[in-house]
């Protein structure tokens, strides 16, 4: 019993810890053109655009792909490792912004 | 020299130079779009078609089917144009591919299906001369 209240309690306390970063993709841009995160917080991409976006990585610290997704929708990813994450709009070439992720 | 024969002959190299320029695969025409074409290419199709458009593009490795060997593809020119303007998903292919008709001008569209096709030829030219030296 105490071990179970002991992993509910770790477990809280991660998720409390952890923050979202919502970014939105307007007018072919990033909201930002730096995010700063921690590692487990997630990072949302939203696109408010009328045309589809993609969200791509090919960093060493992490490289994901969260495919394509039209206007309103929503994409996230968790950062797991320590470094700088380039994120990439494969439709937009000229969009690029960073994920600083720390400890 | 009478005007009638001035009028006669510039009439007649106003045609052929519209019966040049209508000509299939004149070169005067098809290069520009070609090049144009090339361009289009760089900027949105070789993050995962590769420069050479082998489907070798620095993304190629996150696809879960792999993109496309462009030099390669024994598909027709109407199948080409269904793929890039509604996506792999429109066409059920893979939904990797994006589909370009909401991001690509028409005037892009057409150049890029252009340059594809040399990439065909190219290649084709490369496997013979390839195939003669061995």
């Amino acid at each position: 019993m105490r071990t179970l209240i002991f992993c509910i309690g770790v477990a809280f306390s991660m998720s409390a810890s952890a923050a979202d970063h919502l970014v939105t993709q307007s007018s072919k841009a990033f909201s930002t053109k730096v995010v700063q995160a921690k590692i487990g917080d997630t990072v949302s991409f939203r696109n408010d655009d009328a045309f589809v976006h993609n969200i791509f990585s090919l960093s060493d610290a992490q490289s994901f792909d969260l495919g394509t997704f039209a206007k309103g929708e929503t994409r996230k990813v968790k950062m797991e490792k320590e470094g700088q994450v380039e994120i990439e709009c494969a439709v937009h070439p000229e969009m690029k912004m960073v994920v600083e992720v720390k400890k | 020299v009478t005007s009638d024969w001035i009028i006669h002959r510039a009439l007649l190299v106003s045609a052929n130079a519209l019966a040049l320029l209508a000509a299939p695969g004149a070169s005067a025409d098809s290069e520009p779009v070609q090049a144009r074409g090339a361009t289009v290419f760089a900027q949105y199709c070789v993050l995962c078609h590769g420069p050479a458009g082998k489907g070798d593009g620095r993304a190629a490795l996150m696809q879960k089917v792999p993109p496309a060997d462009l030099t390669a593809s024994a598909l027709s020119a109407e199948h080409k144009r269904r793929i890039v303007l509604l996506g792999g998903a429109g066409v059920g292919r893979s939904a990797s591919m994006p589909a370009w008709a909401e991001v690509l001008t028409e005037e892009q569209i057409e150049d890029v299906l252009a340059y594809l096709d040399s990439l065909i030829g190219s290649a084709s030219a490369t496997r013979i001369s390839g195939a003669g030296s061995q």
